[in-house]
């Protein structure tokens, strides 16, 4: 009993405060959130928007325990993207979910003057700080040398030379972090109190400033009067104010009229003005040492050197997720049917174990097989953002991609869509212009993925007669790549008219910095890969294992009784027949197919895409297609009886024998393949991909208008296509 | 006066004003201030995005947005 007591006192005394983690783009802030936290970190979306909100804990001694917020990387609390917006819209708000109790502000040393802006307007937020000077090591190197306790002095606060990449001082960021808490917010009396020893405003506001600030502080509960400032910049965007408030500081600011941009153009130059001096007084700086960047930078921003070496190393990606993924995902396929025969074998054989076996693990497959490709991707992807080299892919490729409403980082997401479109609409999160965002992840679909190849195949063969011309090169060879630019066609054509469609509040601006080549941290890259794959697997997997458990009972169950009088008539017919087992089997799995919910669908689509070429079989495989485009030749494998593992092959010998039972005309002609290609390239059939939109963009109304366009456009052409050649 | 779009690969010239206040806002937040040294390092095939180098940072910008930088 005395134990328990004691144990419930030291629960009582455990405090937890909100810590934020802020600092300019490429300040080495993960490098250091990485540390603090370790693998106790998860993530999510900041409120209302689709950017990665990662939070991690620590502890700080026996009592303390600290939840960290990494916000997005930012130059100033005058925002410019929807990421910058976020770190505005938190701090101008004491109410705010993740407004922190205090926040580790982190600099990089080798480039001081500008890091500090950013942490001035911090200070003036009156929330205690710690600043960390970051990458000590490289400045070491260097010969930058930091008059550490004299700057400490003058800016009121913690001060603390930490490595990010060796975890040099990570420690005593902790410790002084842990001080100035217990500062803050002392032990004995639990109430916050933060206007304890406040630091002195850095930027003192002008008069007509000072009135506007009184005026906000009347109608808004706030911490400081840089937050009231702040607000009177941006009230007409800050969701959290109601529409009472923002009409009460629009009276204001009528009143008192101030030119919104001058002042801030005003109070950032008051801002550099105080700390230029600082930074020069109490950081010495030796010669500069040799420069990498400027070298590599000569190939490889050169201007049509620099995108041929782009192609290469996309090339390498590309070739990556597309051949080397294969040996995992081929380990995962048979360590699943592993499962499924182990389970079989040992379950009783009943609706209930056809569900586990044929709908949940089979649903789960289908999720895991993504993983390789997810990981390869984001690890290959990771390697080049740490790097510094993605930032160059922007410089290259912005003007083209601008002309079709797309971001000089748009390129990689659409590469990347050549292997599997999940990855690649994951990846646009590092695009940080919204509508940009937007369009590439409505087109990078149209890009072929590894899915269609088996289709690409089949129906390739049917529809374009093996031929050699010209040299080396056959027509089918031909025809397949033909495939590819019309999907890259369809890509660029529709971002261009989405361009136009979309309308967007966001400037459109690019003035991006160009961080020094750096050699990458391996545990920052893998830790990326693992947030990325967990949010795939944790996230969009749940809806897409329900998806795919509801395609496998659509095609195995059907209105009652029909399923097992298709049975009977099977077994019949192969009575009659003297049919094996093996072409038993086949024929009951097609007739089953055919009675089924999924063959039902599939016959009263037939009106419907009968223009298009298609009968009743083709629509069955166009619904169970929806859980993977390769579904298609395993399913009109069942149909043909031929079962459900023939070679594209062997289908394509069967459909070429099929003949209308009335007319006695062959129901596969080179126009319905045609017809059925261009539906592959052109349509949205994959469910997966969809979920992950729907996860990228926050809502179900993209992914549905991306469905809706998709196969819209899909059916116009395949209907074109097939009227002309028929 | 002569605004940044103005200036040859590898001159060397010094940041006067900027004539658009919200890419000016943008610019002194990166750090790009009035008096700094800039000089453009290349450009790309189409001419149309800047490599430019202020100080010791090195920045990707597009003719649009230098055309609003004018130098001393």
């Amino acid at each position: 009993m005395y134990r328990a007591q004691i144990k419930s006192k030291a629960k009582e005394k455990i405090r937890t405060f909100k810590v934020g983690l802020l600092g300019n783009p490429n300040c080495g802030k993960s490098s250091v959130f990485n540390y603090l936290t370790g693998l106790r970190q998860k993530t999510g979306n900041f409120p209302g928007v689709t950017v990665d909100k990662k939070t991690g804990s620590f502890q700080l001694g026996s009592d303390t325990q600290i939840i960290l917020t990494d916000f997005p990387g930012t130059y100033s609390l005058y925002p410019t993207s929807q990421d910058e917006r976020i770190v505005a819209q938190t701090f101008t708000n004491p109410n705010d979910p993740n407004y922190s109790d205090a926040i580790i502000y982190i600099a990089d040393v080798t480039q001081l003057e500008k890091h500090l802006l950013l942490f001035s307007q911090l200070l003036d937020l009156g929330i205690p700080l710690v600043l960390a000077l970051n990458m000590a090591d490289l400045a070491a190197k260097r010969g930058i040398r930091v008059k550490r306790e004299q700057l400490e002095k003058k800016l009121g606060v913690p001060v603390i030379c930490i490595s990010g990449r060796t975890g040099h001082h990570i420690e005593k960021l902790k410790e002084r972090l842990k001080s100035v808490l217990d500062k803050y917010f002392p032990t004995i009396n639990l109430e916050k109190n933060s206007t304890n020893g406040k630091a002195k405003n850095f930027y003192t506001p002008s008069e007509q400033e000072e009135k506007i600030i009184a005026k906000v502080k009347k109608i808004l509960p706030l911490q400081s009067d840089y937050q009231a400032l702040l607000i009177a910049h941006h009230y007409h965007w800050l969701s959290w104010l109601n529409r009472q408030q923002k009409r009460q500081i629009a009276a204001i600011l009528e009143q008192n009229p101030f030119d919104d941009l001058r002042a801030q153009v005003d109070e950032t130059m008051a801002r550099y003005n105080r700390l230029s001096p600082l930074v020069r007084k109490y950081l010495a700086k030796a010669g500069q040492g040799k420069n990498f960047t400027a070298i590599l930078d000569n190939a490889l921003t050169h201007p049509w050197l620099g995108p041929v070496i782009f192609f290469l190393i996309m090339l390498f990606v590309f070739q990556a997720i597309f051949s080397w993924a294969a040996y995992p995902m081929d380990w995962i396929d048979s360590a699943f049917a592993q499962l499924n025969e182990w389970l079989s074998n040992s379950l009783p054989a009943n609706a209930l174990t056809d569900l586990l076996i044929d709908g949940i693990v089979a649903g789960l497959g289908g999720i895991v097989i993504f993983v390789p490709q997810i990981a390869i991707l984001f690890f290959l992807i990771g390697l080049l953002e740490e790097v510094g080299y993605l930032a160059r892919v922007v410089y290259l490729f912005d003007g083209l991609m601008q002309r079709f409403g797309l971001g000089g980082r748009s390129i990689v997401a659409l590469i990347s869509g050549g292997a599997c479109a999940i990855p690649a609409i994951m990846s646009t999160r590092t695009i940080s212009n919204w509508k940009e965002r937007l369009i590439t992840i409505l087109v990078t679909p149209f890009i072929s993925c590894s899915a269609r190849i088996p289709v690409y195949t089949a129906l390739i063969a049917f529809a374009v007669p093996s031929k050699k011309i010209w040299w080396i090169f056959d027509q089918q060879g031909l025809a397949f790549m033909g495939l590819y630019l019309i999907g890259i066609l369809a890509a660029f054509g529709s971002a261009l008219v989405l361009k136009h469609l979309l309308k967007s509040s966001e400037n459109t601006m690019l003035i991006l910095e160009l961080p020094e080549y750096r050699l990458p941290v391996l545990r920052n890259i893998l830790y990326h890969v693992n947030a990325k794959v967990k949010a795939f697997v944790f996230q969009a997997g749940k809806i897409i294992l329900m998806i795919s458990v509801l395609l496998w009972a659509m095609a195995s169950y059907g209105p009652t009784g029909a399923i097992e009088q298709a049975r009977r008539e099977a077994l019949t017919l192969a009575a009659q027949q003297q049919l094996d087992q093996q072409s038993t089997d086949n024929l009951i799995a097609a007739k089953e197919i055919e009675a089924s919910y999924a063959g039902l669908l599939g016959k009263s689509m037939e009106p419907l895409i009968k223009p298009l070429g298609y009968d009743w079989k083709i629509g069955i495989a166009l619904v169970t297609s929806f859980a993977a485009r390769e579904v298609f030749v395993s399913t009109m494998s069942t149909i043909y009886s031929i079962g459900s593992d023939a070679e594209p092959m062997r289908l394509k010998e069967r459909m070429e024998k099929d003949v209308h039972p009335e007319t006695g005309q062959p129901v596969y002609t080179t126009a319905t393949a045609i017809s059925l290609l261009l539906f592959y390239v052109l349509a949205m059939q994959c469910m997966s991909t969809l979920v992950v939109v729907r996860r990228e963009t926050g809502s179900w109304k993209w992914p549905a208008l991306q469905f809706v366009f998709m196969t819209g456009l899909a059916y116009l052409v395949s209907f074109g296509a097939y009227q002309l050649l028929s | 006066m002569r605004a940044l779009t103005e200036i040859r690969e590898h001159e060397t010239a010094s940041i006067g004003y900027f004539t658009d206040p919200a890419v000016g806002a943008k610019l002194l937040s990166m750090g790009i201030l009035p008096g700094y040294p800039i000089v453009i390092l290349r450009k790309t095939l189409q001419g149309d995005t800047f490599y430019i180098k202020v100080g010791d940072n090195r920045f990707a910008i597009r003719k649009k947005e230098a055309a609003c930088i004018v130098l001393k």
